[in-house]
């Protein structure tokens, strides 16, 4: 691309964002707007480290089986993140030594405005009523911002796939829902450590149970708030919610409404700038694409003509050759009346 | 007055022979502080940070070893010349100040740390010069101003629980005032403190007159009472010190460094002396002229009752407690266990019927109920609670005072004529009606259970089939007899327990909670639906109610992986992961 013509796509940009773009519009939900939106609450008192629900999530979702069985404890004695293979990890942490251990079930949290579905230029991310954010593959470019964006590091990318990867995480088994199931991993916990509900409800019973006890539970329910809340609820017991390695300084403001007010008065956040580009990319991508096509054609155009010529060469060829061998068999047929001729004077005089 | 004269005695002595000799050995009484193991957990741990009071720190605090430098200064030849004044100035007669190089008059942020630069660095670079190991004396900040110390605190209060008491009394035995040698008091007409003359005369705890912040009396002279922290570090240490001069190295000394009363490893060290030189059959008993047997009842009053909001209060009409207080002291390791405060009744001036402010506004009712409070009736039963083998059925409970069927264990209803004297007692608010308290407590109190008891065994069922659910598993099969009488024989020895398991059925609540107490519960089932539904409810559905249940109590005793049948070939009881521990797998 000219350099010139770079600049005066960037002038363009720069028109178009003063129309402003609402960062909002891209997350398309609010905790407002979706009263009855579904949620899980996980009571980390409860969960025993079964491992049950990653299990259950493998069968439900189609999932490859792991180097190791779920039945083998022994790989919580590690931290592990959710892949593109296993949507939910189950980690073990020692909040207090000589004390029983603490686990913890990672996996998507379904924010109310998801961070993902706002760094999304292409919106394959979408929150829905049932609570799920769902993805959208068709779609999906794979420039793996979703990933970038999550403040709790879930979505993960099928590397490994040559063709068309997809970017993977929970869906808190969305399509199950729909059928009036319930998540896989809820389903399979022998503990009700997890427990699907209306998210306003399952934050009412949250509240009761750490109000209960609270010399047990840490006073807070994490998802609650946090990052503009999220469908997935946490209660925790004592100390704290960092000491499972939760992060509990990400605040209560929500990704997109985070973002919003800076890009408005600063075009040149690191938000809109995969935008911008990749829209500048696309263009430049697109002319170069014409004049190939255009290349083509004048070539397919050249080789089309080229071949009317012969053609008409060939049949003026034939056409001469026809009118020549004409003439060959008169002068041929000419000679041969001649000399009949001869013949038939000469007998007479023998 | 006299025990302190003869220990100010021994004290200029033993400074006089140790000016002779030159043998202090600070590490006195530190025996077992060799022992501290981990070099970086340390109990001596001092953060140098008085300049937050001026705003935020500019420099990271710093992070002093006390310990380290008296060990230090102690092998200094000149060292017995100034002993604990290399560091800290003394009043005229003697009372030492705790902060370094200064008094405890207030001073200026610019004074305070050029007291600590200026000093510190000096002795720093004075030793070094002489070719001796000392601290940072570069002025580089961070030598001293270290924000990533390597060692970390393992500091623990000190608690003179009855033993040690008693071995401190056992020192003063031929002491002619032998409570005097510790307690004191403030004598108004001489305007100083005295030695308590008698027992019934001390006023208590330290803590009582030396609060954990200081105190002020104005009129007083001296108008300030120290901190807690101040009187004892200027006491205790002060009195180890003298003894260990005085009596050469035969004679048993308290510590006097942070660790040797701080350390945990000490302090373990200090518990296990005691329980070798205290005598078995030793009375422990701190004895003050308390009764045996008490009455708690709300304070009568003559007036009505006017509460914060101008209104007045009605009375609680709820029977009086009658308290055993020899079988509590006999429970509690102090009296501030439950006199937090001071010795006197606890309605009198600070937790009165409408609360005052001398008591934080807790009302008697909150002092006596207050789950959080571990000096509280029920918030000192609560914590009892967390022992292992109550907590396999208390751990999920609610806590603290809430079921209003509960009232009568400690508000004991009078019956068979015992009504009458109750009502007598509450009627009256003077001298008769305070001696006929302990009598008409003992009486009311001899009804109570002693120990647990539940159902015969023949009517505990052996075992219950849970397989309402089975589907992976085969059904579990409980051990249901087993399970209860293990539980019951765990809290035979507790008055407690017994005193509050008052029926038969209380037992089985544990587990068969919210139901009626009855020798034959309804099923899990009838409130616990089978089927989880997407619908969020508090109340758990019957699967995890029974694996909450069970786990839950297997895991708050403790008894996860354990072989805890004495039977022989007993198996381990199953870990909350070991499925097939309680019901085994389904053959497909």
């Amino acid at each position: 691309m000219k350099r010139r013509h770079f600049l005066g796509l960037l002038g363009a940009a720069g028109v178009s964002l003063t129309t402003g773009v609402s960062a909002k519009a891209a997350s398309g939900a609010d905790v407002a707007g979706m009263p009855n939106v579904g949620g899980v609450l996980f009571d980390a008192s409860r969960c025993i480290g079964c491992r049950k629900c990653e299990a259950a999530c493998n069968k439900v979702n189609d999932l490859p089986q792991p180097a190791k069985p779920f039945d083998d404890l022994t790989v919580m004695d590690t931290a592990r993140r959710t892949d593109a293979a296993s949507y939910t990890v189950v980690n073990k942490y020692q909040p207090k030594p000589g004390e029983n251990p603490v686990f913890r079930k990672i996996q998507c949290n379904h924010c109310m405005e998801p961070a993902c579905a706002s760094a999304c230029f292409v919106k394959a991310f979408k929150k829905t009523e049932t609570g799920a954010v769902v993805y959208d593959a068709s779609v999906c470019v794979g420039c793996r911002y979703c990933m970038v964006a999550c403040p709790f590091n879930i979505p993960a990318y099928e590397y490994h796939k040559a063709l068309a990867p997809r970017v993977m995480k929970c869906t808190l088994c969305h399509p199950r829902l729909l059928e009036g199931k319930l998540p896989g991993c809820v389903e399979a916990c022998p503990k009700e450590a997890l427990q699907f509900g209306k998210r306003r409800e399952l934050i009412n019973i949250a509240w009761d149970r750490v109000t209960a006890s609270p010399d047990k539970y840490v006073q807070h329910v994490y998802g609650e708030h946090e990052m503009g809340g999220t469908s997935w609820l946490y209660i925790a017991p004592k100390p704290s919610f960092s000491a499972i390695g939760m992060d509990e300084h990400l605040g209560t403001t929500s990704a997109p409404e985070l973002t919003s007010g800076a890009l408005a008065a600063v075009p040149a956040v690191a938000g809109i700038w995969p935008v911008l580009l990749t829209g500048i990319y696309a263009i430049s991508k697109r002319k170069d694409k014409i004049a190939e096509d255009e290349k083509k054609a004048a070539v397919e155009a050249a080789i089309a003509k080229a071949s009317a010529d012969a053609e008409a060469k060939l049949a003026e060829e034939l056409s001469k050759a026809e009118v020549a061998g004409k003439r060959r068999i008169e002068v041929e047929v000419k000679k041969a009346l001649e000399a009949a001729a001869k013949e038939q004077e000469g007998g007479e005089d023998a | 007055m006299k025990n302190a004269k003869r220990r100010t005695g021994t004290l200029l002595v033993a400074l006089a022979l140790l000016g002779a000799g030159g043998l202090l050995t600070l590490t006195a009484g530190q025996g077992a502080a060799k022992d501290q193991g981990d070099d970086k957990l340390r109990a001596d741990i001092l953060s140098i940070d008085e300049l937050k009071q001026f705003g935020p720190l500019t420099q990271p605090p710093v992070v002093f070893l006390h310990d380290k430098h008296t060990a230090a200064l102690g092998k200094q030849q000149k060292f017995y010349q100034k002993e604990c004044g290399t560091c800290h100035l003394s009043t005229k007669d003697g009372t030492m100040f705790l902060a370094y190089q200064r008094d405890d008059a207030p001073a200026s942020a610019e004074t305070i740390k050029n007291t600590y630069h200026n000093n510190c660095l000096k002795c720093h670079m004075d030793m070094s010069a002489a070719g001796q190991k000392s601290g940072p004396s570069d002025v580089q900040c961070k030598g001293c101003h270290n924000g990533t110390p390597d060692v970390s605190s393992n500091w623990q209060p000190i608690t003179v629980d009855k033993r040690l008491h008693f071995r401190h009394a056992a020192t003063q035995e031929k002491a002619e005032n032998k409570c005097g040698a510790c307690h004191h008091l403030y004598d108004e007409a001489a305007g100083k403190t005295v030695a308590a003359p008698a027992p019934e005369k001390v006023a208590g705890a330290c803590v009582y007159c030396h609060t954990a912040s200081g105190s002020t009396v104005p009129g007083r002279k001296p108008e300030k009472i120290r901190s807690l922290r101040l009187a004892a570090h200027g006491e205790c240490v002060t009195c180890h010190r003298a003894v260990a001069a005085s009596g050469g190295k035969d004679v048993p000394t308290g510590p006097s460094t942070c660790a040797g009363c701080h350390g945990p490893l000490d302090q373990k060290a200090i518990a296990e002396t005691s329980l070798k030189k205290v005598p078995a059959d030793a009375d422990l008993r701190i004895k003050r002229g308390q009764p045996d047997f008490a009455m708690i009842r709300p304070a009568a009053a003559d007036k009505p009752v006017i509460g914060a909001d101008g209104k007045p209060v009605k009375a609680y009409g709820m029977p009086p407690v009658p308290f055993d207080h020899k079988y509590h002291e006999a429970k509690s390791e102090t009296c501030v266990s439950c006199h937090h405060a001071a010795l006197t009744s606890c309605a009198a001036k600070c937790h009165t019927v409408p609360g005052a402010k001398d008591g934080g506004n807790v009302t008697l009712e909150a002092a006596m109920h207050k789950v959080e409070a571990p000096q509280s009736c029920a918030g000192c039963h609560a914590a009892l609670q967390k022992k292992p083998e109550c907590a396999g059925c208390h751990a999920a409970m609610k806590k603290g005072v809430g079921d209003k069927a509960q009232c009568g264990s400690c508000h004991v209803v009078p019956t068979d004529g015992l009504d009458k004297a109750v009502a007598e007692f509450m009627g009256r608010n003077d001298k008769e009606a305070a001696a006929m308290a302990p009598a008409l407590a003992e009486k009311l109190l001899s009804g109570k259970r002693q120990a647990t008891a539940t159902f015969a065994a023949d009517d505990i069922p052996e075992t219950v089939t849970i397989g309402s659910l089975a589907k992976d598993y085969e059904p579990s099969v409980l051990p249901h007899r087993k399970i209860v009488l293990s539980m019951v024989a765990g809290m035979k020895d507790s008055k407690l327990a017994g005193a509050f398991h008052a029926t038969d059925a209380a037992v089985c609540q544990g587990c068969h909670h919210n139901s009626p107490a009855s020798k034959t519960p309804p099923r899990c089932g009838n409130c616990h639906p089978a089927v989880e539904g997407t619908a969020a409810s508090p109340r758990p559905a019957l699967k995890a109610a029974y694996h909450n249940q069970c786990m839950g109590c297997h895991t708050a005793m403790g008894i996860d992986g354990k072989v805890v049948d004495k039977a022989p070939g007993a198996k381990p009881v199953p870990k909350a992961t070991d499925c097939s521990g309680c019901h085994a797998e389904k053959k497909k």
